[in-house]
């Protein structure tokens, strides 16, 4: 831990000891990416080595393909993210609403998530584990794994709690007041992703555990899929929700621009809360245990949350396009050449939004249950995953991270070239990596797979010509990735002390809190909402849904 | 709530293309007659290798011009591993597995299902041209997942008589690594019922 002037040490409303616990959950993180892009850079090459080769088994975590993808995507989807959310978020909140978090919520949130992701990874590097992170049963993990796993989620409620003691605190000295902006949207994700977490809660404590445990026997694999995936769709605004919380609030200010609507950001992430979870099914069309008739009212509530992110590519872009105009941009599109593509935290989100785009349209192509019949678990799958989680937030992350690492422990960021290459590189790396996942995707090559092993040959041009670009874009992906790691480390190590980096907070609008509905800012309403909505769109199923214990236990690694 | 004009527009355009978006998906299911899986009986996977429909696997016609296949999905192979049936053939899949979970998808058709323990899953395709299509499991499975696959053979009107209609391999014991070395399935991988503590 370098000892140097933190800038968020200087907030009179924040301690050494909290600075230190969120910083710590930042290296968690960090840590996590690092391993989990190794695994990954595993997996692309594995598209392009011939089957003799056994170079991939030299790689860490690697004793079979499935437990490598394991280790992926537990290390990058849920430590990683969680991990970064919990620290970044938790400091938004408390810069927002000026107040101390609660030393026992976020000491308990980062010990939980340290111990859950050892525990966890022990059981993978173990072979013990190796179900990947959709964890579906009859596959069974060792009951250390699934305690690992809901330590690990259990954390992210203590940083719920952490945030909503910030706003209770700020709200009993400010009753008549409009909440801050920004601890609005941290509360908003945290409500949200609470209610979300339910599902894969009580399925991992009510079905995985005591049945790992041998204190049953047989489980209902059906039942567990629709637990989890009750979570599963949430939890990818979960893990968008802090880069919406950087894009609307903070980006407006990096790039010198005003963002056009508090009130609309606030009904945005409002729109996340109510509409996130009532649409699971759409990851379950090809499901047998769920009827035709629920999978098309979670299709409908499912084209209603891409209304929010159509609302924020509006809001993001008027914002970059007020800030490009400042720096001197004219005409049509001459703005976008005075966006400040020389400050690597920004450039890139910018890139990270460019994906979004990309990956926002294959999205909507997944949730329409026809062209879903085509894409469905083949290798589409996880190319538009990459657009999104791999880089709207993954890329959004390394962004928000070059000005919070030097926020957090006052070490200014070593190289701002290296730090806008890296951004580049992960973007031209995901290009080329999903164009290939997604071609090969439209003529049905399955997802997760080992392909150096593939057993049945088919003479498809696409098949092959995905599997080098995905190679070649996941290589990519990973220079870029372990240089982000390099700079981070390199920046702790021998960072210029004593820089005082703000956070930044936007400060200008179009149409500011003044113009803001109290509508807006009451919690009870909105959170009635979504458990209506959640009623709705899952009550009919868990109702008549007959319970269906039939499945042992399968250990096929 | 003050919104400007511009956010309006954008605001109504979204919406416009949300509902088109919809509106045209419900469509294409009416003209194209698409379906999505849905529950319809249940198995159990214990005893479902002696029970029928699935202690028979294999292609029957119907009536007319309608075959049912029925097979089993398992680690690490479909049981039949091929499905031949004449061109023009409308099949109706039913699979189900006594295992773990897997995946049907048939190559340049819209069969694609989940395979769940304790479920049948069905779905229905016409055959309106003769080749080979592959069937793959597209669901983690175990080790050998990237091993499973089998494939429907469509043969022309003229080949009837050569066993159109038939399970022409009621399946492989082991799955196949590229070379032809057999995996070996190990009876403790087959099932740890009562846990592993």
């Amino acid at each position: 831990m370098p000892e140097s002037v933190s800038a968020a040490l200087l907030a009179p409303y924040l301690t050494k000891n909290d600075v230190r616990v969120l910083t710590w959950q930042i290296y968690l993180a960090v840590a996590a990416f690092a391993v989990g892009i190794l695994a990954g850079l595993a997996q692309a090459l594995d598209r392009v080595m011939p089957a003799a080769s056994s170079l991939w088994t030299r790689f860490p975590l690697q004793e079979n393909y499935y437990q490598g993808l394991t280790a992926h995507g537990v290390l990058l989807a849920f430590v990683f993210t969680f991990a970064f959310s919990n620290g970044m978020m938790t400091l938004v909140a408390a810069h927002s609403f000026k107040r101390r978090p609660n030393t026992i919520a976020i000491t308990g949130s980062l010990t939980l998530i340290v111990v859950g992701s050892l525990l966890a990874a022990w059981q993978i590097v173990a072979n013990q584990a190796s179900v990947l992170f959709t964890m579906y049963p009859p596959l069974q993990a060792t009951p250390i794994y699934y305690i690992g796993v809901t330590l690990v989620v259990v954390s992210t409620w203590f940083t719920a709690l952490a945030v909503v003691l910030m706003y209770r605190g700020w709200r009993v000295e400010h009753p008549d007041e409009i909440s801050p902006l920004q601890g609005f949207t941290v509360m908003a994700t945290y409500v949200m992703w609470f209610i979300a977490s339910l599902g894969v809660a009580a399925e991992v404590l009510l079905l995985l555990l005591p049945w790992s445990l041998g204190l049953v026997d047989k489980t209902d694999p059906q039942l567990a899929r629709a637990l989890f995936w009750f979570s599963g769709h949430p939890v990818v605004y979960f893990w968008l929700l802090p880069a919406y919380v950087s894009w609307y609030t903070m980006i407006p200010k990096q790039v010198g621009g005003k963002l056009f609507s508090d009130s609309l950001t606030r009904l945005v992430f409002l729109l996340f809360l109510v509409l996130s979870i009532p649409t699971g099914f759409h990851h379950q069309y090809t499901d047998p245990g769920i009827s035709e008739a629920l999978k098309t009212v979670h299709f409908v509530m499912t084209m209603g949350v891409f209304f929010p992110s159509l609302i924020t590519a509006f809001s993001v872009m008027a914002s970059l396009e007020s800030g490009g105009r400042r720096a001197g941009g004219t005409g049509l599109l001459g703005w976008i050449w005075a966006l400040p593509w020389g400050d690597p935290s920004v450039v890139a989100q910018l890139l990270a939004m460019l994906g979004f785009v990309l990956g926002g349209i294959s999205g909507l192509i997944n949730a329409s249950y026809t062209v879903n019949l085509v894409v469905h678990n083949t290798s589409w799958v996880p190319g538009h995953f990459h657009l999104t989680v791999g880089t709207a937030v993954a890329l959004s992350f390394m962004g928000i991270a070059y000005w919070l690492v030097p926020h957090l422990t006052g070490r200014e960021l070593v190289s701002r070239r290296l730090g806008v290459l890296q951004g580049w590189l992960w973007f031209i790396g995901v290009l080329i990596f999903a164009r290939g996942q997604i071609s090969a995707g439209i003529e049905s090559l399955p997802r997760r797979l080992n392909v150096s092993k593939l057993n049945y040959v088919l003479d498809n041009p696409a098949w092959h010509s995905g599997h080098v670009m995905t190679a070649v874009g996941g290589t990519i992906m990973f220079i870029s990735g372990a240089l982000f790691v390099a700079l981070i480390a390199w920046t702790l190590w021998r960072g210029k002390e004593s820089t005082i980096v703000k956070m930044p907070v936007v400060d200008e609008y179009v149409s500011g809190p003044e113009e803001t509905p109290p509508l807006l800012d009451r919690w009870g309403v909105w959170i009635a909402i979504a458990i209506v909505l959640i009623l709705i769109a899952y009550g009919p199923f868990f109702l008549t849904y007959a319970p269906n214990f039939v499945s042992g236990g399968q250990t096929p690694w | 709530m003050k919104v400007e004009f511009y956010e309006k527009v954008f605001i109504a355009l979204s919406l416009v293309m949300l509902a088109a978006f919809a509106v045209f998906l419900f469509i294409s299911v009416q003209q194209h007659g698409i379906t999505l899986v849905g529950p319809t009986q249940r198995v159990d996977p214990a005893t479902m290798l002696s029970e029928p429909p699935f202690d028979d696997p294999g292609v029957v016609e119907t009536s007319d011009g309608q075959y049912l296949a029925t097979m089993i999905a398992r680690m690490w192979f479909f049981t039949p591993e091929v499905i031949t049936v004449p061109v023009g053939s409308t099949v109706t899949f039913q699979v189900a597995s006594p295992d773990v979970i897997h995946g049907v998808k048939i190559l340049d058709t819209d069969v694609n299902v989940m395979v769940i323990p304790g479920q049948v899953s069905t779905s229905k395709h016409t055959f309106d041209e003769v080749g080979e299509y592959l069937i793959v499991c597209h669901e983690y499975c175990g080790t050998g997942h990237q091993g499973m696959s089998g494939k429907v053979v469509v043969i022309g009107a003229d080949e009837v008589d050569d066993g159109a209609g038939e399970g022409a391999d009621e399946g492989s014991p082991d799955a196949l690594l590229p070379g032809g070395e057999e995996i070996a399935v190990p009876e403790a991988w087959r099932s740890t019922e009562g846990g592993r503590s």
